[in-house]
C-alpha cells in the first residue's frame, strides 16, 4: 500500500471562485450580502420592503437562488433594478461559480449593494462561501425562539440577524428575549434588527444601517 | 443533502492527484470532517458510494475522522473543546473566543494498493 498525502480543502475550488468574487466586489465598491434563512422566513418580502425604501437612495441589484421557478424574481420585477434568478434544479445551496456567472448581468460600476438571496435552508449554505462581505440570517418569530441553538453554524457564521414577522408575536410561541439571547450565545457579535414586512416596523433602521455600511465601504475603497 | 455535492468534490479532488492506474487501485480516501462543519458523516458516505459508481474509483472507501470543535480564548489564552451551543470560554466565561478547529472539510491522504 502506498500513501499520497495531499492535505487539500474539499471545497477549495469554490473558495477560490469566492475569493475572486470578493475581489471583484471590492474593486467595484459593491457591498455583497448573502441572505440565508429557512424557507418561508420572509426573505423575499424583506427584499421587497428594503428595495422600496432604498429606491433612489442606493443602486441595488439582486441575485435570487431557488430550487425551482422564477416566482421570486417575478415578485421583484416591478423594481427597476437588475434581478437575476438562479434555479439550482434540486441543489440545496448556491455556489460561488453560480454567482460569478451572473456578474456580467450586473452593471458593476452602477451598483453599490448586491443582495444574494440563497436557497431557503439553514444548513447547507453555511459551507459555501459566495464571496459576500457578510451573511445576513433571517429568523422569523413563527419558527420559535430556539432556532439559533438548532442551527448554530449558520448563526455563528452570520454577521447580522434579522428577526422578522414581529407583528405575529402575540399569536406565536416565541419569546423575543430568549430568541435574542440564544442568538447572542452562539454569536455575541451579531448585529440584530427586528422587522415586520406587514407593518413596516424596523425596516427603516435596517435600511439606514445598510446605507451606512455602503458609505463606510466606499470611503474605505477611496482611501485604499 | 449537500453531502452528495461534497462527495463529488472529494472524488474530483482525489482524481486530480492520481494517475489513471492509481485511480483503479485507490482503496481509501482519508478525510477530516469538523463537528461544526454541518456535514453528516453517514450521509457523506452514502453520497460518496453513489457518486463513485460512474468513476474508476469504485473500490475506494471513505475513512472519516471527526475533528472536535475547539476554541481559543482571547481573554485568558486557554484552548478548549466545547459543545457547539456554548461559545464561551469554559475557564473564564469570556465570549471573546475564536474557533480554532471543528470547521474542517479536508482530504488528507489517499491510500493506493500496490496491485
Amino acid at each position: 500500500m502506498s500513501i499520497k498525502t495531499i492535505e487539500r480543502k474539499v471545497l477549495q475550488k469554490n473558495d477560490e471562485v469566492a475569493t475572486e468574487n470578493r475581489a471583484y466586489f471590492k474593486e467595484h465598491g459593491i457591498l455583497a450580502l448573502n441572505l440565508v434563512s429557512s424557507p418561508g422566513s420572509g426573505k423575499t418580502s424583506l427584499l421587497e420592503q428594503t428595495l422600496r425604501m432604498l429606491e433612489n437612495r442606493l443602486p441595488t441589484a439582486v441575485v435570487i437562488g431557488d430550487v425551482q421557478t422564477n416566482l421570486d424574481a417575478q415578485r421583484l420585477a416591478s423594481f427597476d433594478i437588475p434581478t437575476i434568478q438562479l434555479v439550482t434544479n434540486g441543489s440545496c445551496h448556491l455556489e460561488a461559480s453560480l454567482v460569478r456567472d451572473t456578474l456580467s448581468e450586473i452593471e458593476a460600476d452602477k451598483t453599490k449593494l448586491l443582495f444574494i438571496e440563497n436557497v431557503g435552508n439553514l444548513v447547507c449554505p453555511s459551507n459555501f462561501d459566495l464571496g459576500e462581505a457578510m451573511k445576513v440570517v433571517i429568523a422569523s418569530t413563527v419558527e420559535g425562539d430556539d432556532k439559533p441553538l438548532k442551527y448554530p453554524a449558520m448563526f455563528r457564521n452570520a454577521s447580522v440577524l434579522i428577526i422578522n414577522k414581529i407583528d405575529l408575536l402575540p399569536y406565536v410561541n416565541c419569546d423575543m428575549d430568549i430568541l435574542r439571547n440564544n442568538a447572542l450565545r452562539i454569536n455575541p457579535s451579531l448585529t440584530i434588527f427586528e422587522t415586520s414586512c406587514t407593518t413596516g416596523e424596523g425596516i427603516s433602521g435596517w435600511c439606514d444601517w445598510l446605507q451606512q455600511q455602503v458609505e463606510d465601504q466606499s470611503w474605505d475603497n477611496v482611501s485604499a | 443533502m449537500h453531502e452528495l455535492s461534497i462527495a463529488k468534490n472529494i472524488i474530483q479532488l482525489a482524481r486530480e492527484h492520481l494517475t489513471a492506474e492509481e485511480e483503479v487501485r485507490l482503496r481509501t480516501i482519508k478525510v477530516n470532517v469538523g463537528t461544526f462543519s454541518t456535514i453528516v458523516p453517514a450521509q457523506l458516505v452514502f453520497g460518496f458510494e453513489a457518486a463513485r459508481e460512474d468513476t474508476p474509483l469504485r473500490q475506494a472507501e471513505l475513512d472519516i475522522t471527526m475533528i472536535p470543535l475547539r476554541i481559543k480564548c482571547y481573554s485568558c489564552g486557554e484552548e478548549t473543546e466545547i459543545d457547539p451551543v456554548d461559545f464561551i470560554c469554559p475557564s473564564c466565561s469570556s465570549p471573546n473566543i475564536e474557533i480554532i478547529a471543528g470547521n474542517e472539510l479536508t482530504i488528507t491522504d489517499l491510500e493506493i494498493s500496490d496491485s
